[in-house]
């Protein structure tokens, strides 16, 4: 208290007072910065950008088609800027979202914002035996899908061009190259954390196998688990079958019509047409 | 004493004084003998000056690992001397050359009739005595920083291959920064050198715009001394990053994080007429800094700087300073420059009364985003202290101001340019200047006059502290 009494004495002082209104003047003129701050009016997902063939709305990356898709079926509204530089993001890789109030949102984080602020756009899963279904097939799709996805664009020889030219075809000679080699590492890395060896033949048996469980879970329904509006795992599969659908992968793997015609659907209602 | 020169040598004269005094009477008499032996010798060398001399044979001692062919050409114009004079002079420009190689520990110079009985009239041998310094060393040490240690090591070899290069290497584990540079002089000569770099380093830029930029390249450098000054010329290319953007960052600093790759040639003129370089009383200092980039790589600009600074001493101890700087980035090809190469202005070491880089385009008060021109001026009185005149310490009154905008390429550069007209920011201060051997210390009271809504301004105290204030 008598610490408290003490600063009050000090701070209420009129020399004190007198020091403190006399700096209270300075600058004695401001002008306004020539500059306005940027802000945005809707909130801005940075992707991978543009699609597999000209005029595609989508990314040609399937993790940036997965969190578009989401987007896209919150009905929210937002822009996409593709600049083609994972460094940007918080979490090293492309897509992040940032918000109109500045904040900046990465995988689990977009999918809490979506289904916080726009849950009556989505359809959800009736019982737990449908999210443990859910779920094990979001599992397969980001591991067996993934692989053969992965190994496709970063591992072929023949596909190396087409990779290269979406990748790290923006930098400059001989950035590009050291980029594409770091890329590929990850890549490799990524892909040696699931499979002890990379067998071509096995990762493209495995994701036949996904494909045709995929293909029969979703049936004749317009999507999974006969729900009316889209949920979480439509963005995953839709996201797969499309950008697989896009790159010499469709030859190597059999997509099943049920998923070709599903996703022709889902471009269609959702990413073209807007809302 | 003289008021106007910095009292710094002070108590090394006071002790040459009592020196003196004590040895007076010796002293006196072997400066007399010395002075009748020059006087004796300057005779005998003004009588023959002109009479027809040459060096017969030029001897060099005590040289172990440097080559023959670099001393060829250090000793190549006195071997042209045809007067005794012109020898005498010649051979003392060679030992100064050889001894500003940063070689040798010691050249001493012996000048003999030749012994040589085919010689012929007139013939005179040098022989020069050197010792060799010790050719490597290395040096470890440990840094401390905010938030993490750090240990580095530094490797050098002196007279690499015998020409008297130079290698520098220097490693540090926590800021992971290295550098290499192998240097050579041109022709033996001191006064021109070049050297070929490669280097690391990572820029911490986080307290005033929110990211980290690592720097990876090699420079081929040309370094040369004129007439009008101090000359660099660097052909270089560099691998910026710009990286680990803070999570509060603004969105500006949040696109710019990528690649570049820069190629560029630069060049430097500083001619630096002060009597000190941290706390001068009289002289001036010139700076030019021009660079063009743009041969390969995705960086395209034309980037000029101008720095200069004129110190009057006016006499019991004033001494008046003012300086005058401007900087223009141009970029071409692309829509605008990158941050990285962008100026930034405002501190206690360039334009005091603001934060540091608190001065220019800024968003949401609070990343720099940095300018591609700028003009920066200041004048400062430093004033001797009651009781203090001993020491290096001064009073100082200042005003200094300026501004930093972007050029927008796509309108006329006037336009832009107009705009440094339009929100100059400006401050006036007094305070203390100490200056110690090895950097100077400023604690100024700092008001900001005018200001724009965006700078950041440091009211009251403002500590300074480095070598380098404009």
């Amino acid at each position: 208290m008598s610490n408290q009494t003490w600063r009050n004495a000090i701070n209420n002082n009129p020399i004190q007072q007198s020091i403190r209104q006399f700096l209270a003047k300075f600058p004695l003129k401001i002008h306004r910065s020539l500059y306005a701050a940027r802000e945005l009016d809707v909130p801005r997902l940075y992707t991978w950008g543009p699609g597999w063939k000209s005029g595609q709305q989508t990314s040609f990356d399937q993790e940036c088609v997965k969190w578009q898709t989401l987007l896209k079926f919150s009905k929210s509204d937002f822009e996409t800027k593709s600049l083609n530089e994972p460094l940007m993001s918080p979490s090293g890789k492309l897509p992040f979202l940032v918000l109109t109030t500045g904040d900046v949102l990465v995988d689990d984080a977009i999918e809490k914002h979506v289904t916080d602020m726009y849950s009556e756009n989505l359809g959800s899963l009736n019982n737990e035996q449908q999210e443990a279904d859910s779920a094990a097939y979001i599992a397969s799709a980001d591991t067996k899908l993934r692989n053969a996805l992965l190994y496709n664009l970063w591992c072929e020889p023949a596909n190396e061009s087409i990779t290269y030219n979406k990748y790290v075809g923006h930098y400059a000679k001989p950035l590009d190259k050291l980029l594409f080699h770091k890329y590929k590492s990850l890549a490799v890395r990524e892909l040696l954390t699931r499979k002890p060896v990379l067998d071509k033949e096995e990762i493209y048996q495995e994701a036949n196998e996904a494909l045709q469980a995929i293909s029969i879970a979703l049936g004749d329904s317009k999507y999974f688990f006969g729900s009316s509006l889209p949920t979480f795992i439509d963005a995953v599969v839709f996201s797969y079958i499309h950008v697989i659908l896009n790159i010499p992968l469709n030859e190597l793997v059999q997509v099943q019509s049920n998923l070709v015609k599903y996703s022709e659907r889902i471009y269609n209602e959702y990413i073209l047409s807007g809302f | 004493m003289d008021n106007e020169e910095f009292p710094l040598r002070a108590h090394q004269n006071v002790e040459a004084e009592e020196f003196m005094s004590n040895n007076f009477e010796a002293q006196a008499k072997k400066y007399k003998e010395y002075e009748e032996a020059a006087i004796k010798l300057n005779e005998l060398v003004f009588d023959t000056k002109d009479c027809p001399f040459y060096i017969h044979s030029f001897q060099i001692l005590g040289t172990q690992k440097t080559r023959q062919s670099l001393f060829e050409s250090v000793v190549y114009s006195a071997l042209q001397a045809r007067t005794l004079s012109s020898i005498i002079d010649e051979v003392r420009i060679t030992a100064d050359k050889l001894n500003r190689l940063d070689i040798f520990k010691h050249v001493d110079v012996l000048l003999d009739n030749s012994s040589d009985p085919l010689a012929q009239p007139g013939a005179i041998d040098v022989i020069l005595s050197t010792e060799e310094k010790s050719r490597f060393w290395i040096k470890t040490g440990t840094e401390i920083g905010n938030d993490a240690g750090s240990a580095n090591i530094s490797l050098n070899i002196r007279n690499v291959f015998g020409g008297a290069e130079t290698l520098e290497t220097y490693i540090s584990a926590g800021t992971q920064t290295s550098y290499f540079c192998l240097a050579k002089p041109i022709n033996g000569n001191p006064d021109s050198k070049v050297d070929i770099s490669a280097y690391r380093l990572t820029k911490n830029n986080q307290s005033f715009s929110s990211h980290d930029e690592i720097l990876q390249g090699i420079a081929l450098r040309w370094r040369v001394l004129s007439k009008l000054g101090f000359h660099e010329l660097t052909y270089g290319t560099s691998w910026r990053q710009i990286c680990n953007i803070a999570k509060d960052a603004t969105l500006s600093i949040r696109e710019s994080a990528g690649h570049s790759l820069k190629s560029s040639v630069a060049h430097t003129l500083v001619r630096d007429m002060r009597d000190d370089i941290m706390l001068p009383s009289r002289g001036y200092y010139i700076k030019l800094f021009q660079e063009f980039a743009g041969f390969n790589g995705d960086v395209y600009f034309v980037k000029n700087e101008f720095e200069s600074q004129i110190n009057f001493p006016l006499g019991k101890g004033f001494i008046f300073s003012a300086s005058l700087r401007n900087g223009l980035l141009y970029p071409f090809k692309t829509r605008q420059s990158q941050i990285c190469d962008r100026f930034f202005l405002g501190g206690a070491q360039s334009v005091r009364g603001f934060r540091l880089n608190g001065i220019g385009p800024r968003e949401e008060k609070k990343d720099s985003l940095g300018g591609d021109a700028y003009i920066a001026a200041g004048v400062s009185l430093f004033t001797p202290l009651p009781k203090l005149s001993r020491y290096p310490v001064k009073g100082h009154f200042f005003v200094n101001g300026g501004n930093l905008v972007r050029i927008n390429t796509s309108q006329r550069l006037a336009v832009s340019l107009n705009n440094l007209a339009k929100t100059p920011s400006v401050s006036a201060g007094v305070g203390v200047v100490y200056r110690s051997s090895i950097l100077r210390l400023e604690v100024n009271f700092c008001l900001p006059l005018i200001a724009t809504n965006t700078d950041k301004l440091k009211k009251g105290l403002q500590l300074g502290l480095g070598f380098n204030f404009w």
